[in-house]
């Protein structure tokens, strides 16, 4: 297993300390390092990282702030030099919670939570479907599953958009949702199937992924929300 | 401040060591010198901002008198309290620093030297 993360605090003497105690430990990569949530907002791509260290003070933006303006809230570990953000943390579904200063021994403790968080929720490799075959124009072709953003049923046959080119084929959109891995596609609505990490926007019963606006039935409204730790 | 303890705490070599008490250094400093001035300006969004930030650095090197004018200070500023008694803390805590300061600088000569 290799995680990505980030780490967003405006303490840059913390941020070396972290960024030294993540340099000994194989199986978290450090992405990058914001002093300034702002920045953060506009330079991660949160489709790319695992989870982040975020500080819950910081001038401008704090810490539950920035979450709240997030669509799609990645797990985080809580970090604050405060104790009274504990609260924040379990309503936040965080991995774990560090009192600074934070100790080596105490950071490992930290990694081996991380590790366990990941382990329990992270479905194995070897068990994704990776790519699907379809029958366009006559010609089977080969999807790579993660390439695929939105699937739309017309009216005589389902149309897959996949890397920015769409594809017709006749299969029915029930079996086609069958052969994705359901833990990252989500039928939002009769018509339509979308990959969850590649949805922009959420604004009520609308969704927007690559500037196109899908429809949200009320019926999958609400474990759409669920599903994207939208509070 | 005890060397040997540090290193445990951050589980590091002295090279990192030394870096990050220079850091310190160099932040403490910086930081020092901005509190004085929003002081001055009766900018208190700016000392309690600083103060925070500086209460981070401080407590990993442990040093409890500079945490409690930290905090002091913190609450201070953001209450808006008394600017007199916002002034004399803040001198408090730059004789402090001074003192820190030359603490941490001879830390890092101590390295060095057995390096």
């Amino acid at each position: 297993m290799q995680l990505k993360c980030a780490i967003i605090d405006d303490d840059s003497l913390f941020t070396k300390v972290i960024e030294h105690y993540l340099s000994t430990v194989d199986v978290i990569h450090l992405d990058g390092i914001y002093h300034n949530p702002a920045e953060a907002l506009n330079k991660i791509n949160f489709n790319e990282i695992d989870f982040l260290f975020l500080d819950m003070e910081m001038p401008d933006i704090d810490g539950i702030s920035f979450l709240n303006s997030l669509t799609v809230v990645p797990p985080v570990v809580i970090v604050s030099g405060k104790k009274t953000y504990g609260v924040d943390a379990f309503e936040y579904n965080a991995i774990d919670y560090l009192h600074k200063p934070i100790s080596n021994a105490r950071f490992l403790k930290s990694v081996n939570k991380i590790k366990s968080f990941f382990e329990k929720t992270k479905i194995p490799e070897t068990s994704i479907q990776q790519n699907i075959f379809i029958k366009h124009e006559g010609v089977h072709i080969r999807l790579i599953v993660n390439d695929i953003n939105i699937i739309r049923a017309n009216d005589n046959d389902v149309t897959l958009v996949a890397n920015g080119k769409s594809y017709k084929t006749h299969l029915r959109l029930k079996d086609i949702y069958e052969m994705l891995p359901q833990t990252e596609f989500m039928q939002v609505h009769r018509s339509f199937i979308v990959q969850l990490s590649k949805i922009d926007k959420v604004d009520g019963e609308v969704i927007e992924i690559n500037g196109r606006t899908i429809p949200v039935s009320r019926t999958y409204l609400s474990e759409l929300y669920e599903r994207l730790r939208i509070k | 401040m005890n060397i040997q303890e540090l290193k445990n705490y951050l589980n590091c070599d002295d090279a990192f060591l030394l870096s990050i008490m220079q850091k310190f250094i160099d932040e403490v400093i910086e930081i020092t010198a901005i509190i004085k001035t929003a002081t001055n300006n009766k900018d208190w969004v700016t000392v309690k901002i600083n103060a925070h930030k500086m209460l981070s650095s401080v407590r990993i090197f442990e040093m409890q008198e500079i945490i409690t004018v930290l905090e002091k200070l913190e609450i201070e500023a953001e209450a808006k309290k008394n600017a007199d008694i916002i002034k004399k803390d803040v001198e408090k805590l730059s004789n402090l620093i001074e003192k820190v300061i030359y603490d941490v600088r001879a830390g890092l000569e101590e390295i060095k030297a057995v390096k």
